[in-house]
Formats: C-alpha cells, structure tokens, sequence
C-alpha cells in the first residue's frame, strides 16, 4: 500500500514536469562509420565508387509523385560496389527523422534492385533502438521500389518504437525510389 | 423474525445486481482502455471534393484512403507517411489543398489534391506533449486554424508561425484530466495494466463471491 502510494506520488512528479523523464536526453549512439557501413555492406568488393547525384526539378517531380512526399533533399550520395570489375550492386546512406532526430542508416540494394541490407549506422533518440537489430531490418530484405512498404502490412512494427519503425520504412522507401530514378536501381 | 428474512433478500438482490453492474463496468472500462482491440476499420473523418462531388476522402486509424465512385470503391492515398488516427479532413475553399489532421500527431497537407504531401510544422509534439489535434480550417493564403483539447492556434503562412495566445501545451483540460485519471493514462501509460489487473483482480473478487454464496447456500 505504501509502496503504491510512493509510485502514484512518483507519476505525479513526473507528470508535473511535463512528462520530461518519460522522454530524456537523446544518446548518440554510432553503430557503423560511412567506411565500416561500406565495407559491411560490400564484402569482397575490390572498389567502391562515389557518385553525387544533384536531382534536377524533372527527377524530383517524379520522386515525389512516387513516394507521395515532398523530397527536401537536392542531391544524394550513391554508392557502387565492383568485385574484379563486376558490379555488386549499390548502396545509399539516408537519413530521416525518428521521433526527434534523424537517424543515420544505410540502404544497399542488388543488381536486381531488390534490397539485400539495410543497417543503422548512427542512432540519436533515447528510445526506439530496437530498429537497429536484424529481427526488424531484414524485413527489408528483397523488397524493391515498387513494393508497398507499410506498416503492419509487409512491414511489422516493433512495439515502443513506432515512430523510428515509420522513419526506417518511408526512408527505405524513398531511398529505393531515389536509387531506381537515379539509374541506380535497374 | 419475517422482516429479517425479507432484508436478507433484499440485501441478496442488490448484491446480486451491484455485482452484475460491477462486472459490466469492468468489462466495459478495460474494453474503453484498449481501444485498439474495438477497432473495426471505421472511418473516422471524411470530406467530399467541393471541385468533384464523386472523390471522397475518408480517414481511418490506419490510414487515408480515396474514393473516385462516390465511395463504392476505395484506394489508399499513397505516401511516405501516411497518416495514422484521423481526426480531420478539410478542403481549402478553392478545394485545391487538403488538410489531414492525426489524432495524435501532425498536420499534413497536399497542395494538388491529394497526390503529393507534406507535413505542417506544429510548436508542439503532439504525442509527447498529450495534445490532441482535433480540427483543422483552412483560411486564404495558407491560413491555417488548429483546434486542440489544449486550445486553438492559428497561422497565417502554412505554418511557418503559429500565434499560440489560446493554445497551452501544459494545461489539463477538466474533462481530459478526469477521464486520463479515470483510466490510468494520467500517472502513465503502464498504470493502465495496473488499472486493468485490478480490474481482473475485482472481477474474481465478484465471481468467488458469488461462487461461495451459492456453496452457502447449498450446504444450508
């Protein structure tokens, strides 16, 4: 009963600070570095080559009737793998905000267009990480730009971490879309 | 001797009948604080094109879907974010721009009907903030007024500024403060299992009693 009472008096206090302690600070976490996230996600690759992509008003017009989404970004960074001269397939580094901040992940996607990693690179909310373990990431895995990607249809959401679940999935999504216009994808 | 039997009977039928009325709040009460398990994909909120009167738009908890046949068939609106709760649809007068407001979220906006979108910025975060958005009226010129259970706000440039005079973010609503203690969510949103365990808790407090009255009985 006292016990009981001490919570209930505790709730009170954190409801009159506005709820703060529900949702503290953020952390940065860095999982992987740009370098570490490329060579994870091109293994046996001999050569990883850069490319800036500036997305012209024709290209953008057609992102965003794609993806339903204004596109704020005027240019992206795409990622190609070569092993002995042979494309490996490409990647791209995006961002988009979870709840607060945005979270730093990279997309990488075959010959075929299909999505074969994805994986966090920095985290920077205190809550929802769990988007970060392969149980949530490798529901991307073989979906292509086309695909629907939505939530609690061909993409399960991971109690807790809704909003970062909503980030990852619309940033998949668009990363693929900004792939396949960039002539990366096909 | 009489009068005692006749008020033990009484005293067994409202027993009986608060124990039943108990049982109904009970299960009415933890159905009321998972509203999810009563979802049946009801829409609810929708706004008719003022340009084509056949396209309707209809909102639901998940999501925002658009009907070209006056609502014999229905397709997603398709979007990054598509939202989630929907409180509100609203046409700008000339009916070009659609506002779609999220029960716990954002303000989101499509300036050519419906097939791109883009979020409005809010002084607020909805969900952290417990700040439900209710309503949304456009005005000219990318005039916007947003009514929430904490007051009004009102922007004269799509967002961009809002004048918050009405509006506060750390008030608590009478009504809102009574219900979110009634149901747990005002000590936090675990509270609620703890209301929902001693509502179980109750509940078996309820049938043993009845099952040890009826034992009672039966022996004497």
């Amino acid at each position: 009963m006292f016990a009981g009472f001490l919570l209930a008096v505790r709730a009170f206090e954190v409801r009159a600070a506005g709820g703060e302690a529900a949702y503290p600070d953020f952390i940065e976490q860095v999982y992987l570095t740009e370098e570490a996230a490329l060579k994870s996600v091109f293994p046996g690759c001999d050569e990883i080559r850069r490319r800036v992509w500036k997305i012209d008003p024709k290209s953008k017009s057609r992102i965003e009737s794609r993806t339903g989404w204004t596109l704020a970004e005027s240019s992206v960074t795409v990622f190609e793998g070569f092993a002995a001269g042979e494309p490996q397939g490409k990647a791209m580094i995006a961002e988009e905000i979870g709840k607060f901040k945005p979270i730093t992940f990279i997309v990488k996607q075959g010959n075929d267009g299909r999505v074969e990693r994805v994986e966090v690179m920095v985290y920077r909310e205190a809550v929802g990480a769990e988007v970060r373990r392969q149980r949530f990431s490798r529901q991307f895995r073989g979906k292509k730009a086309g695909d629907p990607l939505r939530i609690n249809r061909d993409i399960l959401n991971v109690t807790g971490a809704t909003m970062s679940v909503q980030a990852m999935t619309a940033g998949v999504k668009k990363a693929l879309v900004i792939m396949e216009e960039a002539g990366h994808g096909k | 001797m009489g009068n005692k039997v006749w008020w033990k009977k009484i005293h067994n039928l409202l027993g009986l009948a608060s124990a039943v009325f108990l049982l109904l709040l009970l299960g009415t009460g933890i159905l009321l604080n998972h509203p999810a398990w009563l979802d049946r994909g009801e829409p609810t909120a929708m706004a008719a094109d003022p340009k084509v009167g056949s396209r309707i738009f209809e909102g639901k908890k998940d999501g925002l879907f658009v009907s070209g046949d006056a609502g014999v068939t229905w397709d997603e609106v398709p979007m990054l974010y598509p939202p989630q709760n929907v409180a509100d649809i609203r046409f700008s007068g000339d009916g070009k721009e659609i506002y779609v407001v999220e029960k716990w979220g954002r303000v989101i906006l499509s300036k050519d009907g419906g097939r791109i979108w883009e979020n409005i910025p809010l002084p607020f975060d909805a969900q952290a903030d417990g700040v439900e958005l209710m309503s949304a009226t456009p005005g000219p010129a990318g005039g916007l007024c947003l009514f929430t259970s904490h007051g009004w706000l009102l922007s004269k440039d799509g967002g961009k500024s809002w004048d918050a005079s009405r509006f506060d973010k750390k008030a608590h609503p009478l009504r809102r403060l009574i219900l979110t203690i009634h149901n747990g969510y005002f000590f936090g949103p675990k509270f609620v299992w703890l209301y929902d365990f001693s509502a179980l808790a109750l509940l078996i407090l309820i049938v043993s009693g009845f099952v040890l009255w009826k034992a009672g009985r039966s022996a004497a």
